[in-house]
């Protein structure tokens, strides 16, 4: 007869096991940063995506942060998490990015993922809170893009942080180099600029 | 719950319809094998300088901090540099310059047209250095020998 084996399961990956990969890939242990990639490409990827609404250009810069991470990673003491600082970098080569792009907008507006338009909460608000009924999530999309374009870089990647992303304002401080109370006032800006933008949307 | 806090909340709503916004399908499978690919290429690798200036693009605040620095030694070296009018001394004479007003041509009597130099003048006006002094005696004497011939008898 087998004992019964309990199984534990696996912990979480915490900050303790990126430090561990993180001080492999400073010994030029290339298999180390891959995984500290695939652990945070989305989430890097995604706040590029939203800052340059352009598939490709959210590529290259994704690319580049990593690549630009690796190579300062002797720089990297530890003394905040991993991810911060790969996001700082990313934050900061696309906000150059944008200022060198500034003429050039551009916007793709088609890579709606499918289950949006049978998430609740979505399907709620388009039908019953706004005054268009018969808006499509497609056009709501398309507002919602052109708005988020016209705030400031600084205004839009505090939104993309907050509200997108989910990052808490000492996070986003960390991340934009700035103190929590910047955070919010930008934050506060930006939500009312959205709101005036909007408006016909949120009645 | 008041007003504004529902529109607030609404506007959040819609922010989150970005959310579902996704790259090709497989992209996220791809792009770790990219981007290592690149590393081990030798890709982002820099000198000195270079990542000196990667350091401070990262960390803002020390390039504010380092550009500070910068401005304020060389405000510094301009309020403690010598002044021109010590630097000149204290008889106030400019400077030798290849441009400067030469000496009257009494002062100079003695010496040849090399000597003096291109930039000065040979007494007729003219700087070039094919007249030379021979050339101007010789203009001289000219003068001399030139006599205004008259068509009227002295009687």
């Amino acid at each position: 007869m087998h004992a019964l084996r309990i199984v534990e399961p696996e912990p979480a990956p915490g900050p303790e096991d990126d430090l561990a990969l993180v001080r492999r890939a400073q010994r030029e242990d290339t298999a180390a940063y891959d995984e500290l990639v695939r652990r945070y490409q989305e989430r890097v990827y995604a706040t590029v995506y939203h800052m340059t609404a352009n598939h490709e250009d959210a590529n290259d810069m994704t690319q580049e942060a990593f690549i630009k991470a690796y190579r300062a990673l002797k720089t990297f003491k530890g003394d905040s998490s991993f991810y911060t600082w790969v996001y700082r970098i990313a934050v900061n080569k696309t906000i150059n990015f944008l200022k060198q792009r500034k003429n050039r907008v551009q916007m793709s507006l088609n890579d709606m993922d499918f289950n949006a338009e049978h998430d609740p909460v979505l399907v709620a608000l388009i039908s019953h809170n706004t005054p268009r009924r018969d808006l499509s999530l497609a056009e709501l999309q398309e507002k919602l893009n052109a708005a988020l374009q016209k705030l400031s870089e600084d205004h839009r990647m505090a939104v993309i942080l907050h509200d997108i992303q989910g990052l808490s304002h000492e996070e986003i401080g960390a991340i934009m180099d700035c103190n929590v109370g910047t955070v919010r006032s930008r934050l506060f800006y930006a939500r009312q600029q959205l709101q005036a933008w909007l408006a016909d949307y949120l009645k | 719950m008041e007003p504004s806090h529902k529109q607030t909340v609404r506007v959040e709503r819609i922010i989150a319809l970005k959310r579902f916004e996704q790259p090709p399908p497989g992209y996220f499978h791809l792009l770790p094998d990219r981007i290592i690919r690149r590393i081990e290429k030798g890709e982002g690798r820099s000198g000195f300088w270079e990542s000196w200036v990667q350091a401070l693009s990262i960390r803002p605040v020390l390039a504010y901090a380092f550009g500070l620095t910068v401005c304020g030694a060389v405000t510094v070296g301009i309020f403690y540099s010598p002044k021109p009018e010590a630097a000149a001394g204290v008889t106030g004479q400019m400077p030798a310059s290849p441009w400067a007003v030469s000496p009257p041509r009494e002062e100079m009597a003695g010496e040849s047209d090399a000597q003096r130099g291109l930039h000065v003048a040979n007494g007729f006006g003219s700087t070039n250095p094919v007249m030379s002094s021979e050339t101007a005696s010789m203009f001289e004497a000219a003068d001399e020998r030139a006599i205004p011939v008259s068509f009227f008898q002295d009687k």
